[in-house]
């Protein structure tokens, strides 16, 4: 069986050929095999987020090859990969990137927009969503009346409110408390049983406790811890 | 319409109320932009239908005396044989009349000189009554006005200080055109112009003649109703004059607003397009969510800026705006600005502040997926 995500030789550079030139990865090869917490860490520009942009198709490579679930990324076109993003990719940002001026369900739902389903129904699944973080009662808040980790879980839902196959998680905990880490974990740990896959960028011990899959990248490279 | 686009429009709609301040400032800065060409394009077309009127409501054939390229007199003489040529009797008649310029202090006006037994009914009048004496004349209303003209005050005009007219009516505010205006009869005209036995139009009325008839009397410098109408017409189409400046000042304005409409919010929107983009929102998607949104704000300065524009001239009479469009007009016009709101302007409008803010969106959607989306988000 093929694993969810390979890539082989996997280069990324920012402006080539310029003085501005900037390595981020270097011949990365990773596998993923399937289901369960991979957590990706290493020091601060080590080009963690690179690996997660470009794993997640927010960006392309500038060389090698990435394969979900044995399939070349490389196949498909700009709408391809964002059809690819709605249907099997779930994001949690660092900051949690939560649309201001949106209430908590209205964040949750959003993503549904242009699928052509119902207010009434984007609703309901944003509420289910809600109400299995645990933060059911602040549905009509804002971002700014929510406290760091309730924002968390809120984009958590977010994430998950297209039943994603993979959720991509940039620093997940570093904005949040012991105690929003702790009910974190126990999300992933819910999704992870339902034979899904996290896929994080994480200096937080805890999480890497609870890796399947640990790598560790330094200057771009992966390497042995 | 789809469930897929209206939802889309309702949330493009959502987002310009809640970013309201963005899309108030816009609607507003386009709004002021809108608003004088609105105005100005409801003036000319009040003006072109009011003359319209005019021309279809005139007579069904006009002779204009024409010397040197300029208009000239026509005799007395010549218009008899033509009434004698033409067969004509009771109603359908040649009437002269003296259309001319002078001026009255410091002011070019225009002078009518008619034949009150000719004319169909009697003036409508503000002060004052018809004229019923030698050497009387009725003053248009802003000319009254300006030199405190009242029935029965005399004045003589430079042209010829020898005649003393006494004022015996004010013309009611009705149109431009008799504003600045002074009527006596044809007689007292082509006296005071030292024209006697001469006209400098005449007004035809016939029956419908036939196609032969008709050339022919083109042939003689008649012009025929029609041909008034039409060449009336081609004179309102041009889009010069007034119109020049206005063009300028719309693409000069362009560029500003450009830059408004993508530069307002600009790392919010990026940001937003990025998060849009993670979330699995195809690039077309976010357009007609973006065109959507460009749609909602132009609709809005588009129906405010015609909105304005027809309270201030249906409320203000155009005061302060007037008269910028019309020549001679205060600041506070002395009779009733001719206005038509046609939907076409507001179309215009409407699609000229859609393609600004279509473009600026445009570039925000390009940089928020193009540019290292990811990195915005971080």
């Amino acid at each position: 069986m093929d694993p969810i995500i390979q890539t082989t030789k996997l280069t990324k550079i920012y402006h080539p050929g310029k003085n501005s030139e900037v390595r981020a990865l270097e011949d990365v090869d990773l596998i993923v095999p399937g289901a369960g917490l991979t957590v990706i860490y290493g020091p601060s520009g080590s080009g963690k987020s690179t690996l997660l942009a470009l794993l997640g198709t927010l960006e392309r490579p500038t060389s090698g090859e990435i394969l979900l679930k044995g399939v070349p990324l490389s196949r498909y076109s700009d709408a391809g990969l964002s059809r690819l993003r709605r249907t099997t990719m779930g994001f949690i940002f660092q900051s949690f990137q939560l649309i201001p001026r949106l209430s908590a369900w209205e964040n949750v739902a959003f993503p549904l927009i242009p699928l052509g389903i119902s207010l009434t129904e984007r609703r309901n699944r944003a509420l289910r969503l809600l109400e299995e973080m645990g933060v059911a009662d602040r549905k009509d808040h804002r971002p700014e009346e929510l406290s760091g980790g309730e924002q968390q879980r809120v984009a958590t839902a977010r994430a998950l409110v297209q039943d994603p196959e993979i959720i991509i998680a940039d620093e997940p905990t570093s904005n949040i408390d012991a105690e929003a880490v702790d009910q974190l974990l126990a999300i992933f740990s819910r999704f992870i049983k339902r034979g899904k896959t996290v896929i994080t960028a994480s200096h937080d011990p805890l999480i890497r406790e609870k890796a399947h899959h640990l790598f560790y990248l330094q200057k771009g490279r992966l390497v042995s811890p | 319409m789809s469930t897929s686009f209206r939802n889309l429009l309702s949330s493009a709609g959502g987002r310009v109320i809640r970013n309201w301040e963005v899309s108030l400032t816009l609607i507003l800065c386009f709004t002021a932009i809108l608003f004088p060409l609105i105005t100005a394009l409801a003036i000319s077309k009040g003006l072109r239908c009011q003359a319209l009127i005019s021309v279809q409501s005139g007579p069904a054939w006009t002779m204009v005396g024409e010397k040197n390229g300029s208009s000239g007199p026509i005799s007395e003489a010549a218009l008899k044989a033509l009434e004698e040529e033409l067969g004509l009797s009771g109603k359908k008649e040649i009437t002269g009349r003296i259309i001319g310029r002078t001026t009255f202090i410091n002011r070019v006006v225009a002078l009518a000189g008619l034949d009150p037994s000719r004319v169909a009914g009697p003036f409508p009048l503000d002060q004052g009554r018809q004229i019923h004496r030698e050497k009387e004349v009725l003053v248009g209303f802003s000319l009254a006005k300006t030199f405190h003209l009242h029935p029965g005050v005399q004045f003589s005009l430079p042209a010829n200080p020898g005649v003393i007219f006494t004022v015996a009516g004010v013309l009611k505010p009705a149109s431009l055109w008799d504003s600045e205006l002074l009527v006596m009869s044809l007689s007292e005209a082509q006296t005071f112009f030292r024209k006697n036995g001469f006209v400098t139009e005449a007004a035809v009325a016939t029956l419908p003649l036939p196609s032969d008839r008709i050339q022919g009397l083109e042939g003689k410098g008649l012009i025929p109703r029609e041909k008034a109408h039409q060449w009336l017409n081609k004179g309102y189409q041009a889009t010069g004059g007034i119109f020049i400046p206005f063009w300028i000042m719309l693409a000069a304005l362009t560029i500003p607003a450009l830059l408004i409409s993508s530069g307002l919010g600009q790392s919010e929107t990026t940001r937003e397009i990025s998060l849009l983009f993670s979330l699995g929102w195809s690039r077309t998607e976010m357009m007609v969510f973006k065109s959507l949104e460009c749609g909602i704000i132009s609709l809005g300065a588009a129906a405010l800026a015609t909105l304005c524009s027809l309270a201030w001239m249906k409320g203000a009479n155009g005061m302060l705006i007037a008269r910028f469009f019309v020549a001679e007009v205060g600041l506070v016009p002395d009779f009733p600005i001719p206005t038509r709101y046609l939907p076409l302007p507001t179309l215009a409008g409407w699609m000229f502040v859609f393609l600004i803010t279509w473009i600026g969106s445009l570039a925000a959607v390009w940089s928020g997926t193009k540019k290292a989306p990811y990195g915005a988000l971080r």
